[in-house]
């Protein structure tokens, strides 16, 4: 591998780090409003925004070295997939996790540089 | 039988970023020669003037995601019998099995070491002669 190689590799990791806490924000903005209401108008369709964009962190955090990001990104996807899958209204113990695991992902993404 | 090496891949990936470091990962890392296409449209046009001896495909892609894509390769008699080899941050192994049960060579999961990518590559497609040559055993 060349240097110039190494150099873009780092510079991408760099800015995988920016996007990365751009994206946790757009997380955590769709997922605020049913943190404490648990539930309303709108919850379907941040459940699909959050799992696409937790989706995206899962498959690039290991890829930018950044392990961390993966595994904490990955149960979050899984546990909005199912909660999507289930297609019936969050039940307390889902809201729980989820609040959880956005907060996990949400240290993860903080410690970032 | 010594089957030729592989040199030419299309690389399908919507991702912006994931498809630049897969770029270097498999371009400047790996030194194979690639078409890089960002959805699976692109794949299927660029696909049989590219004559690709592997296809890298993601497989959550808005329009035609990489199962659509995968299918529409198989129906183009260039990229019939082209190997197909998965790359996905779907991890889970229901989901896994169900990309190997359509055909696809392998699924390799996101994320992936930009460094030893186009070595895990290069050893499918080895393993798959191997296979080849076992078979005619």
């Amino acid at each position: 591998m060349t240097a110039n190689t190494a150099s873009k590799i780092e510079d991408m990791r760099q800015e995988f780090c920016r996007g990365a806490k751009e994206s946790f924000g757009t997380i955590e903005a769709a997922w605020e409003p049913f943190r404490k209401s648990r539930g309303g108008a709108g919850i379907a369709q941040a459940l699909i925004q959050i799992q696409r964009i937790a989706h995206g962190l899962a498959g690039r955090g290991g890829t930018f070295g950044h392990d961390a990001v993966t595994t904490e990104a990955q149960p979050l996807e899984q546990m909005v997939i199912e909660a999507i899958e289930a297609g019936e209204a969050l039940s307390s113990g889902q809201y729980d996790n989820i609040s959880g695991q956005v907060d996990e992902l949400g240290t993860v993404i903080a410690a970032l540089p | 039988m010594t089957a030729k090496p592989l040199e030419r891949i299309l690389y399908v990936e919507d991702e912006p970023d994931i498809q630049a470091v897969g770029k270097i990962a498999l371009e400047a890392v790996g030194g194979f020669t690639l078409e890089v296409c960002s959805d699976g449209n692109e794949a299927l046009r660029k696909a049989p003037g590219f004559a690709p001896q592997l296809i890298l495909l993601d497989v959550m892609m808005p329009g035609l995601d990489g199962p659509a894509t995968f299918e529409g390769l198989r129906k183009l008699p260039e990229t019939a019998n082209v190997p197909i080899v998965f790359l996905t941050a779907k991890t889970q192994a229901s989901e896994v099995a169900k990309l190997r049960d359509l055909g696809a060579l392998e699924v390799l999961t996101k994320p992936f070491d930009p460094m030893t990518l186009s070595d895990q590559v290069r050893s499918i497609w080895e393993s798959q002669d191997e296979d080849t040559e076992h078979d005619g055993d």
